[in-house]
């Protein structure tokens, strides 16, 4: 019986083989299932859990939950941080299960894992045969495309997390992971090689880049928000000069006690979003004296903002132990559009644009 | 590898010494009543159920976690064969239940769990499962029920000497060295016990491949020893200590692809205590000492943290026998705690107490035992209910019993729950459970042929104020009393016995019918109500059957343990699984030694499971041992 399931297996794998060989010119070109939508990557239980990824179809309203499983028959692993789509791959960082996994992006189906890795953070493609996921060992990984390998180790600060790539340098922020920095890594790409550390507020945690081609870094500060404690230090907002490496405008929050994070950045390029003080903030970075403003009052866990629509998307985790939802925020004036069933506690969203 | 000789080495150095002296005599452990203080004297309708001697002679050198998981009808909540195995009693949490040695809770204080894979049978000549609510008893955290560990003392005994060694699959070993001995006015009883897991199993992973699990190596060592010393006819001083140690590597679980985690438990309790025992009246005074450490890293997660917990404590306890049928009861308690743990702001101490008193009556002709308990806690920032019980045993005739137990329970929320930094909330209120029992035993005796017993419990239990972590406005996470619970179920448990044509043996059967809802939960978590709590089996059936003829013997066991949900609001669960194992042994003896020879097969099926999901379970393995007796 056991030998006529594995022949059975074979077979298959064979057949489904024969037929995967036969498709590999198209591959580019394939609609599949999950083209043209909104990917919500959710973290998934802490204990005994995995990642999974929400496919959303705004036009259709479609919702098909945990799509990686559905499509390769095994969960994605714990805990998902994000997914990048880059050359027509899907990148889902999965941290505490110490890779990345690829997929078509259009049918999800499976095409590689990338393995040595520790707890990788994000991932950030470079060019047609390398990308870059900031790994909270200390380092930002290399990665040979082609063969989803490790290829190099580039030594960064405590827990770099989120990268911005300009056209010399990636920012690589050292939010801290399981520690605490403050600093910015800066690497030339072409070379793989640190070319200066940046010194930035407590916990660098959010980075964008602004229509003027400058980076903003959000830094948490030292703490808990909501949970003040003696040796917290306010959370900061800052721009990075790319071209002299410097920091030149910072914006200090007046509070210790609570703690911004999660930045995305209008399709302007001027609008900066984060959240803080549950709640979402704005930030006009094209004012003269920009404040932060709050757009909507409620707890949310992560934030991304979709250019296409300017909505704004915000998870809601409820008890992180079942499904959250993601509300769709008008960024215009904070009204909710709609909101979308989850998977456990949404994290990342991804817009196949 | 040369340690773990020299591991090894250090167990059979001693085990060889002491039995060169041993006189010759053989003696097997028999079944002797448990006598946990209060339990004997005031638990009269509250169901305590023995772990039978045979069953506990079959499975000597296994952990707790695996002699309960295999021969009872319990739920333990167990993270794979490497990680730790907690009880979960009557639909309830693991903090729900205690685990007692010599009135001492083995609960540790930051967590109010006790990990049942470091505990050894062999170290225990009893071992006794209390069901439901006992606060009235036995304080805080006894809402679904405890766990009794108790060395029977005896006196003018010979040198007894027990030597156990053990080998299995997966790399995995143990041993252990029993003394057993008293004189007139002394009585000892100590034991040394070691296992070195490699638990190198395969299980199948995601894309189907076999995979030998990593980083899964548990080294534990552990000794127990008792002795009481009689001061003369009404006075004893009675001593014991415990000392546990435990290194171990967590493995990965199924969802990542390597693990660095390392954990070190070190346990040492102590107890001295006093008693008179007068024909009218009984004094005991007793003081103890727990110091537990451990050290938990990983450097790919960055932690490296290291906790410390004392606990102090001193009982007293005072009975006064008013003729053949009134017992009366009183006493107080006090605890003090003190924990160093890196996530708390500053060392913190919590000062305990409580004064009870209990009065049993036994009608003439025992037509009815009937107990009464009140007790009152106190425990600093907390308001504790004022806990009574009130429990009969009502032998209605020969063969069959009733039992009837109600009581007001309640748990202190743990150190952590109180200090913990961020989320720490020290307005917490305990949580405050009722428990209504009933029970009926029957018995049907055939002469020698036929022996059997029944036992049908059912139990409703409402648990307020549980707490539970939840993430708070600014998605800090923080303990809060806003769960209500419904844990009612129903226990069916037959033991028969047989003998038949030179063969003996017996035939038990447990079933537990366990529902257990939510009927109240936190604002926007109103998806929970009604539904099952995570990980708790609406059913568990567990058989065994023994038999034996002259030197051989045979034991069988079943177990199916059903579907287990892994979210509060249901909406994804774990299949159900049915488990076997095979013991096969002969006990050889000589004018000297008796020599027991086991063979045994654990999950004959080769059946792939989890317990709690992503956390992989062994598929079929063997072992062989062999006890020998002096």
């Amino acid at each position: 019986m056991k030998t006529f399931k594995k022949t059975l297996l074979y077979l298959a794998m064979a057949i489904s083989a024969t037929f995967a060989a036969c498709n590999k010119d198209d591959d580019n070109t394939v609609q599949g299932a999950y083209s043209n939508g909104i990917f919500i990557v959710n973290e998934g239980q802490y204990t005994g859990g995995t990642g999974t990824v929400t496919y959303f179809n705004p036009d259709s309203n479609l919702v098909k939950q945990n799509i990686f499983e559905a499509v390769n028959g095994r969960p994605l692993g714990n805990i998902a941080q994000g997914m990048t789509i880059f050359n027509g791959k899907a990148y889902i960082v999965l941290n505490n299960a110490q890779k990345v996994e690829v997929v078509n992006p259009a049918t999800f189906k499976s095409v590689g894992t990338i393995l040595g890795l520790v707890n990788p953070a994000q991932f950030l493609g470079i060019n047609d045969n390398v990308g870059y996921v900031s790994d909270w060992d200390g380092n930002v990984k290399v990665i040979d495309l082609s063969t989803n390998t490790v290829s190099k180790t580039i030594k960064a600060g405590t827990g770099p997390d989120m990268m911005v790539k300009t056209s010399n340098y990636v920012f690589a922020a050292n939010a801290g992971g399981f520690g605490i920095d403050s600093s910015v890594t800066v690497i030339d790409y072409s070379l793989n090689q640190v070319v200066k550390t940046i010194k930035v507020g407590d916990a660098p945690a959010g980075m964008v880049m602004d229509s003027k081609g400058k980076i903003w870094v959000i830094c948490k500060g030292k703490g808990f928000s909501g949970w003040p404690a003696a040796g917290d230090t306010p959370g900061k907002i800052m721009r990075i000069d790319p071209s002299s490496l410097a920091v030149d405008y910072t914006y200090t929050f007046s509070s210790t006690g609570d703690h911004p994070e999660k930045l995305v950045i209008d399709k302007t390029g001027t609008i900066l979003y984060f959240l803080f003080n549950n709640g979402i903030y704005s930030f006009n970075t094209s004012a003269a004296s920009p404040v932060p403003q709050k757009l909507v009052s409620r707890y949310f866990y992560s934030l991304g903002y979709e250019n296409k629509t300017g909505y704004l998307y915000a998870s809601d985790p409820k008890n992180f132990t079942n499904a959250g939802i993601v509300l769709r925020i008008r960024a215009s004036n904070g009204s909710v559009v709609d909101s979308i069933q989850a998977g456990i506690v949404p994290r990342g969203f991804t817009f196949a644009e | 590898m040369k340690l773990r000789v020299a591991f090894f080495s250090m167990i059979f150095c001693v085990a060889l010494k002491t039995s060169a002296q041993a006189p010759d005599s053989v003696r097997l452990l028999g079944a002797v009543e448990i006598k946990a203080d209060r339990i004997s004297a005031f638990a009269a309708g509250i169901k305590v159920e023995k772990v039978d001697s045979t069953m506990l002679s079959v499975r000597q050198g296994a952990s707790l976690a695996l002699l309960l998981k295999e021969q009872t009808s319990i739920t333990l909540k167990s993270y794979g064969p490497a990680g730790s195995s907690y009880l979960s009693m009557r639909g309830t949490n693991s903090s729900q239940s205690g685990v007692f040695w010599n009135g001492i809770n083995l609960q540790q204080p930051n967590m109010a769990m006790t990990d049942l894979t470091r505990i050894s049978t062999f170290e225990f000549s009893d071992i006794a499962l209390q069901s439901g609510g006992a606060s009235a008893l036995l304080g805080s955290g006894v809402i679904g029920g405890s766990l009794q560990l108790a060395n029977v003392m005896r006196y003018s005994t010979p040198l007894q000497v027990s030597v156990l060694l053990s080998a299995g699959s997966f790399g995995n070993t143990n041993g252990g060295l029993k003394i057993t001995a008293g004189n007139k006015h002394l009585a000892y009883t100590g034991s040394l016990t070691g296992a070195w897991d490699n638990n190198n199993f395969k299980y199948t992973d995601f894309y189907g491949n076999s995979i030998r699990i990593e980083n899964s190596l548990v080294k534990t060592a552990s000794s127990v020893h008792q002795i009481e010393y009689k001061l003369n006819q009404h006075q004893k001083l009675k001593a014991a200590v415990w000392y546990q140690v435990t290194d171990r590597q967590i493995p990965p679980i199924m969802t990542m692809t390597s693990s660095d985690q390392q954990q070190w438990d070190q346990a040492m309790r102590s107890m001295l205590q006093w008693s008179y025992t007068g024909s009218r009246q009984s004094f005991i005074v007793r003081s103890a000492f727990v110091d537990e450490k451990e050290h938990y890293r990983s450097e790919n997660a960055r932690i490296d943290a290291f906790y410390h917990l004392n606990t102090l404590q001193a009982d007293l306890e005072y009975k006064r026998y008013m003729g053949k049928r009134f017992t009366l009861g009183s006493g107080t308690t006090a605890h003090i705690i003190k924990a160093d743990v890196p996530y708390y702001n500053a060392i913190e101490y919590q000062p305990e107490g409580s004064v009870w008193a209990a009065f049993a009556y036994t009608a003439s002709k025992s037509v009815i035992t009937a107990v009464l308990n009140l007790r009152q806690d106190f425990s600093e920032g907390y308001q504790i209910p004022f806990c009574p019980s009130f429990s009969a045993h009502i032998p209605a005739s020969k063969n069959v019993a009733f039992t009837f137990n109600t009581s007001r329970n309640f748990r202190v929320p743990t150190m952590n729950d109180k200090y913990w930094n961020p989320g720490g909330n020290p307005e917490l209120k305990p949580e405050d459970s009722w428990n209504i029992e009933t029970g009926a035993e029957f018995r049907l005796n055939t002469g020698r042929l036929l022996n059997s017993k029944i036992n049908i419990d059912i139990y409703s239990q409402v648990i307020k104020n549980m707490i539970q972590w939840v993430p708070g406005d600014a998605g800090i996470w923080s303990p809060q009393n806003e769960q209500k619970v419904w844990s009612r179920g129903l226990e069916i448990s037959s033991r028969t016995d047989w003998k038949y044509a030179g063969f003996s043996g017996y035939f038990r059967f447990g079933y537990h019918y366990t529902p257990s809802t939510y009927i109240e939960a936190a604002a926007g978590q109103t998806e929970t109500i009604d539904k099952q709590l995570i990980y708790n089996p609406l059913h568990k059936i567990q058989e065994t059957f023994y038999f034996a003829r002259k030197a051989f013997y045979s034991l069988f066991s079943y177990s199916m343990t059903g579907k287990r949900y892994v979210q509060s609001d249901n909406s994804s669960s774990m299949p159900a699984y049915s488990l076997f194992d095979m013991y096969v042994g002969t006990t050889l003896k000589s004018k000297k030694a008796s020599f027991r020879l086991q063979t045994e097969i654990h999950n004959l099926l080769n059946t792939r499971y989890q317990s709690i999901r992503y956390y992989p379970e062994q598929g079929r393995s063997f072992r062989v041992s062999l006890l020998i007796n002096k």
